[in-house]
């Protein structure tokens, strides 16, 4: 009991100080979060100490994070008891309202009033009370769809939407954006009920006018976290093994996963989206959300062909990702496109290799060009053009592009004449390689005519692990493909890392002692610069 | 031994004999031919003796029974033999020169036994007439006894040859009838004559003996005369001329083992040529990588391989290089020493002139002096070709100009010459050579001056400095230790910690090196942190001093260092990849520097510079090219690229992407043509403009040459037009350079293509005219390599691959024998039996044959002997008769 008295007055210290907020934030905010909490304890514990929840809510600028946490607590709790629970049929009955009553309502006042807060705190400028209020508004959401407020009526399956649509509203903020709070807010997809409901207030919360851009931004990355899954429709039978946010609840049958809605509110959203002038930026941003999301669910994916046509003129990656696009219609949607390989072809230009969309693309013409049944020339131009790239490209591609090149041969053995020509160099061949790099049209351009030159030429790169790998033209090639997919994802860094791990027994010294900082052969840097006063 | 050396002198006689041979065989007749004949004959067996030659194998038989038995059967049941060894004492075909020859070779033969290896006092020791050299050069008496006897007596006393012959082996009667004197008389007289002779050489000698003391001491009357003038000459010419110093030199060289061969000039060169030619071709081998024919070499490893290891050969050299280090060092230190005792020398000769006015010759010394120093720094500049034996021997002509100063001033220079004497047999043969390079490089520019300057600093420093340190422990103690000398006085620093710690000293000093490493370059990391030019200066002062003390300590432990550097490439790389889009800083473009130095750049990999290349084209592709330093920054590495790759001329698409975009933000852009960049540079953007020229510089004059990129370009950010120009300058350089080096590449054109386009659609306006020039030299150099022929490719050829054989099968073939089954070891055995039984039966023959041989001997002699009897019987007979009838006839009388 002498702790409790203790407590309480420190307590009493604090409230004192509540009014004057500079002495307030002279207390450390550990030892806030704890009185807080003991303070919470209490008045759960008893309703003397009602007023405890006023102190709460008023120190609330001066301490957010600690009585965030605090409200979570409490209300917590409240909901789980039923305290704020109000039957409607009394209402009809007039009567005085008895101290119950006017508790309760009180109660329910201060509820909506820390909802408010808790929803401003979500756009505070400080990234951990963000975190913490979106946490404990979906935590308080999901204990109201347990203990709902009032009865439940007509309705199969309960969940507090009017709670789930402000807290959307507020991470797809025209103003921030909110990156982490989404990928937070991604937790609860787990939860298909909550995944469901909130499928379904996205189309309410899209306009059709043009939003600011960083609300699309937000909406974009939501769309690229939110998953929709498909199958729950079919094993809707097993549903012990959902779990539900707001379950069990005993009042309705239960939730039942209703993919074709969900499906219908994202191809609403989508529609929406598609009227908006868009940025690069944000263009490069729905491709990659469109390939990855949202083209499997959409009910007529060859509306979007146009789309990427467009997107297709577009040089750089937006012309990458959309021909991804283009690429799945052809496959899977029957779209005829003739110029896919042309425009292919014309992708492959040395600034590619400096975005990060490289390996996509390498990925995607590895897929393009896997058909045996391809005109050689082709496949030729675009080896020949690779090559060419080797010729610019930072290390790490060249390795991508010496195994695509390989595999290229392999698939198609009427170009081992790039690499093993013989009979070639009795015809005559002028000086100049006939290879055409500014052809437009890969069957244009010689390329069956040349040699793979620039691989030779790489023989002698630098790097020991790119000389060693280009020697694969000086022998007849393997029969199995290469595997280009371990190398698409190596950086610069681990070549560097593997060249340092290379275990060497005993390390070659240089034997000529050098009497200053210039080699005893071949000095260059002295040469051309001025680093010492003697030189 | 003699007959080898008779086969080997007497070619003439050998020949001889096998003509005779040849004659022999001619003059064989067919009776002489003993024929075998074959009833059957088999196919496929060899007879073995189809003919033979009885006659012939019957005299051969006889003359090794002779040569072997009979000398056996005639020294049978003698107590001793005489053998005479002496090399070629019976052939007469040697000169008495060339058995003089034979037999000293056959000594230094015996000298290089096994056992005489580790016999330390065995030096030959030279003989005339049984006497020693050594003692004979000693010359302490000189009154030997040796011409105290005539040629015809011998010294022993004994009797002499004429008077043996006579009175021993006279003959008594019948041959010495002429004498007169009896016996008795002679011997007496003989007697008298020889104690008459020997007393005459006694008083010759005494009076010989007097005159000799006589003359001694008269002689130390006259000496002072003679020493006076004697020392005049020398004071007449105090100038040493060369016979003086090949004379010294050649005193004090060490007498080689007569054993090995002294090595000449040509040799040394030749040995060290080999040397290096030979990590040369090693530093080749790595640098070619694992061509297939390397390849297969190296996999097959035979037992002979194992003897010339890579590795030992290596740590050979290294050994080798140790040991010449150290003379150098030692030399350094009595350098140091030797000119502090100049100048104390000097100091006295002052005094002298004060003292003496007259005394001419001392200042005729000093000046001397001074045109000697005068040569030393001309020989000090020689330096400069920083070849390790050429410093090396300019050094040690350094210490030879000091010592013929010392020995002119007959001062205690003395224990400082014996420390060289050791040093000088070892350079002397560089010498002239040196001297011819020095003359050469004597009138060049300031550069040597300046590295003349430097040398005294060290110099200085040298002096300055105590000569003991103790290696640091920790990084604070090395900072304390040299945070507040100069550079100079750093490098010598270090260098004495290094000798005083040397790591064959003992185990511990190679942790302490290694250790000195890691804190040298940690040091050096933190000079590099300075932010103005002043504290980088001093910076790459001091990285250029401690450079080869780098080396050295590198070479003290090869794997240490290496993990060293491993880790603080790691480091870097890791701090790299945190801000990947900005260029590094100075601390770690110097490693790269550095490893260039210490590590062959040239090898198709390399645990420490393979890395460096990967982190240094990572650079150049990633990091975003903003400011001044960027540039500068950007064009250091790709200099230190072509470093790395001078030798292998392999190529870097970093380095020219760089170079491309170095050119482009030079360049001011056309309107009409869109020319492209690629990252790091971009094609429109605030930097893209960076480097062209704000106002026209077409008549400045510059040299294109000599235009070298500063310190400052590092440090500072102000961009003006004469940095421009600077980094354009080098940058055509740069390209200039490495299209030599690439032009060999089937794809050179397309490789240089984009620079190519660029260099002429952008205008040169404001440049002037010698880069204009050398614009469009490159731009036509260019233009050329489209010109090359190419070749389709086709693959390597293979060498055919052989078809695969099996074992043949062989089957049990009859030949007609009958062979029991037996266990191996069994027919081993009867085989052996039956080799025994034959082997016994051939010797039982060959014995029975001696017998024959000897008893044909005895009876030989026998009936001679009988014969020999019957004679003498027969003769006694006669005698007898003979006798007899004069008895009867004298009766009759």
């Amino acid at each position: 009991m002498t702790s409790g008295q203790s407590g309480e007055d420190e307590l009493s210290a604090v409230m004192a100080s509540a009014g004057d907020p500079g002495a307030a934030t002279s207390m450390s905010g550990q030892k806030m979060s704890q009185i807080l909490r003991q303070r919470a304890q209490e008045f759960l514990s008893s309703r003397k100490h009602a007023n405890n929840l006023v102190d709460i809510i008023g120190m609330w600028e001066s301490y957010t994070l600690a009585c965030i946490l605090t409200i979570e607590t409490i209300f917590g709790e409240v909901l789980k008891r039923g305290d704020m629970y109000v039957e409607r049929t009394i209402s009809l009955t007039i009567s005085e309202p008895t101290a119950e009553m006017s508790y309760t309502n009180w109660l329910r006042n201060c509820y909506e009033e820390i909802w408010v807060k808790i929803l401003n705190s979500i756009e505070d400028s400080r990234n951990a009370i963000q975190m913490q209020a979106l946490t404990t508004a979906i935590k308080l959401m999901a204990a109201e769809g347990k203990s709902p407020l009032e009865p439940v009526e007509n309705v199969e399956y309960y969940f507090p939407l009017h709670r789930l649509k402000p807290i959307i509203m507020k991470l797809l903020s025209p103003e921030k954006e909110n990156f982490t709070l989404i990928a937070r807010f991604q937790e609860i997809s787990n939860y298909s009920d909550a995944l469901y409901f909130t499928w379904k207030c996205l189309p309410s919360l899209t306009p059709k006018r043009q939003p600011q851009n960083v609300y699309i931004r937000n909406l974009l990355e939501f769309v690229h976290k939110l998953p929709l899954p498909q199958d729950n429709n079919s094993q809707n039978g097993t549903n012990g093994s959902q779990e539900l946010l707001c379950g069990p609840q005993q009042v309705a049958g239960g939730f039942k996963y209703d993919y074709s809605s969900a499906r219908k509110a994202l191809n609403k959203v989508w529609s929406c989206i598609m009227h908006w002038e868009l940025t690069p930026q944000l263009h490069k941003q729905l491709l990659v959300v469109l390939l990855e999301r949202v083209m499997p669910h959409l009910e007529k994916p060859v509306l979007m062909t146009d789309f990427l046509m467009d997107s297709l003129d577009i040089d750089g990656p937006i012309g990458l990702l959309a021909l991804q696009g283009v690429f799945v219609l052809v496959t899977k949607h029957n779209l005829d496109y003739p110029n896919i390989f042309t425009k292919l072809y014309s992708m492959f230009e040395p600034e590619i290799l400096h975005t990060k969309y490289k390996a996509r693309l390498f990925y995607l013409s590895d897929l393009f060009l896997s058909s045996t049944h391809l005109p050689e020339a082709l496949v030729a131009a675009f080896a020949k053009r690779l090559s060419r790239l080797t010729l610019v490209a930072p290390p790490e591609d060249i390795l991508i592009i010496l195994l695509f090149i390989g595999n290229l041969l392999l698939r198609h053995p009427g170009l081992k004449r790039l690499i093993d020509h013989p009979q070639g160099n009795e015809e005559e061949l002028g000086t100049n390689d006939p290879f055409l790099m500014e052809e437009r049209d890969p069957l244009q351009s010689n390329a069956l005519l040349s040699s793979l030159w620039e691989i030779k030429g790489l023989q002698y790169h630098i790097l020991p692990s790119i000389a060693t790998a280009a020697r694969f033209i000086r022998e007849p090639l393997p029969s199995i493909e290469y595997d280009m997919a371990s190398a698409l994802e190596r950086t610069g860094g681990h070549i560097f890392d593997n060249e340092l791990k290379n275990k060497v027994k005993d390390i070659m010294l240089t034997f000529e002692r050098p009497s200053s900082m210039a080699l005893p052969k071949g000095e260059r840097i002295l040469q051309y610069w001025q680093l010492t006063t003697m030189h | 031994m003699a007959k080898i050396k008779n086969k080997k002198s007497n070619l003439a006689d050998n020949y001889a004999k096998i003509r005779k041979q040849q004659l022999n065989k001619k003059t064989l007749t067919p009776f002489e031919i003993h024929v075998n004949k074959t009833k059957q004959n088999v196919l496929g067996r060899k007879s073995k003796v189809d003919h033979g030659l009885p006659g012939i194998a019957r005299t051969k038989a006889i003359t090794k029974r002779k040569n072997t038995l009979l000398l056996e059967y005639k020294v049978k049941d003698k107590d001793n033999i005489f053998l005479d060894r002496r090399i070629g004492e019976k052939n007469s075909g040697m000169s008495e020169e060339d058995k003089a020859m034979a037999r000293f070779a056959a000594e230094r033969i015996k000298a290089h036994k096994k056992k005489d290896i580790f016999n330390l006092n065995d030096e030959e020791i030279l003989t005339h007439r049984g006497q020693s050299l050594i003692d004979i050069e000693k010359y302490d008496n000189p009154r030997s006894d040796e011409d105290d006897y005539s040629d015809d007596e011998n010294k022993t006393g004994k009797l002499d040859k004429k008077f043996v012959e006579d009175a021993h082996f006279g003959g008594g009667v019948l041959s010495k009838s002429t004498s007169q004197m009896s016996r008795k008389d002679l011997i007496d007289q003989l007697i008298y004559e020889s104690k008459k002779r020997k007393a005459e050489r006694q008083k010759i000698r005494e009076q010989t003996i007097d005159l000799t003391e006589k003359l001694d001491s008269e002689w130390h009357d006259l000496l002072p005369l003679v020493s006076s003038s004697k020392l005049k000459e020398i004071e007449d010419k105090p100038k040493v001329d060369d016979y003086d110093i090949s004379l010294r030199t050649l005193k004090y060289e060490a007498r080689g083992m007569p054993t090995d061969k002294l090595k000449s000039e040509e040799e040394i060169v030749k040995k060290e040529k080999l040397a290096l030619e030979k990590l040369e071709e090693d530093r080749l081998m790595r640098m070619k990588g694992f061509s297939d024919e390397a390849e297969f070499q190296r996999n097959h490893k035979s037992a002979d391989d194992l003897d010339n290891f890579k590795i030992e050969r290596i740590e050979d050299k290294s050994s080798d290089n140790e040991s010449n280090d150290d003379k150098i060092k030692l030399i350094k230190l009595c350098n140091a020493e030797i000119t502090k005792n100049k100048k104390n020398n000097s100091e006295e000769e002052v005094n002298n002139e004060i003292d003496q006015d007259n005394d001419d010759d001392k200042e005729d010394e000093e000046g001397n002096k001074i045109d000697e120093d005068s040569d030393e720094n001309i020989e000090e500049e020689s330096d400069n070709l920083s070849d390790l034996k050429d410093s090396d021997s300019s050094d040690n002509e350094k210490e030879e100009n000091v010592e013929d100063k010392a020995f002119a001033n007959a001062n205690n220079i003395q224990a400082v010459e014996k420390a060289l004497c050791k040093n000088i047999e070892c350079i002397k043969g560089n010498n002239i050579k040196a001297n011819d390079d020095s003359i050469a490089s004597s009138n060049n520019s300031k550069a040597d001056v300046s590295i003349g300057i430097k040398e005294a600093m060290m110099e200085k420093a040298r002096q300055e400095l105590p000569y003991t340190f103790t290696a640091p422990v920790t990084y604070k103690e090395l900072q304390a230790l040299i945070k507040d000398y100069n550079p100079d006085y750093q490098s010598v620093v270090i260098e004495r910690i290094i000798k005083c710690n040397h790591w064959k000293l003992s185990n511990e000093n190679k942790e302490k090196l290694s250790n000195l490493f890691s804190f040298l370059l940690q040091y050096l990391n933190d000079c590099t942190f300075g932010n103005d030019l002043e504290e980088l200066t001093k910076f790459f002062q001091l990285f250029d001093r401690l450079c080869p003390h780098l080396y050295d300590l590198t070479h003290a432990n090869p794997e240490s260092t290496k993990l060293c550097l491993h880790d603080i490439l790691k480091e870097k790389h890791s701090i790299f990849e945190k801000s990947i889009k900005t260029y590094p800083k100075l601390d770690t473009l110097f490693l790269f520097k550095l490893v260039s130095i210490l590590y062959p750049t040239s090898d198709f990999r390399h645990p420490i510079v393979t890395p460096c290349l990967v982190f240094m084209s990572q650079i150049l592709f990633k990091c975003k090219v903003r400011r001044k330093q960027d540039i500068s920054k950007g064009l250091f590495l790709c200099t230190l690229i072509l470093e790395y790759t001078i030798l292998n001329k392999r190529w870097s698409p970093s380095v020219i992407n760089f170079l491309r975009g170095i050119i482009f933000i030079s360049l001011p852009k056309p309107f009409s043509k869109l020319i492209k960049v690629l990252p790091p540079f971009k094609t429109a953007n605030e930097f893209s403009n960076l480097l062209v020229l704000e106002e026209d510089q077409k008549n400045l004059k510059v040299n294109s040459v000599t235009t070298r990129m500063l310190i400052e370009d590092l440090c500072s950010e102000a961009l003006d037009d004469s940095y421009r120009l600077r980094t354009f300058i080098t940058t055509i350089n740069l390209l200039h350079e490495f299209k030599e080096q690439y032009k060999e590449l089937d794809s050179a054109y397309y490789i240089f293509e984009p620079i190519l386009t660029l260099l002429k659609y952008g205008s040169l306006e404001r440049y002037p005219a010698e880069v204009k020039k050398k614009v469009n030299d490159l731009v036509a150099d260019l233009t050329k390599l489209n010109d090359k022929k190419l070749k389709y490719l086709v693959f390597n050829k293979k060498k055919p691959k052989a078809l695969r054989m099996y074992e043949p099968r062989i089957e049990v073939v009859y030949d007609g024998k009958k062979h029991k089954p037996m266990s191996k070891a069994k027919a081993e055995r009867e085989k052996l039996l039956h080799k025994l039984k034959k082997e016994t039966k051939s010797a039982i023959r060959e014995v029975r044959k001696d017998n024959a041989f000897l008893s044909k001997v005895k009876i030989k002699q026998q009936i001679a002997s009988d014969i020999e009897r019957k004679r003498k019987v027969k003769e006694i007979f006669g005698d007898a008769a003979k006798q007899q009838s004069e008895i009867k006839k004298f009766k009759r009388k």
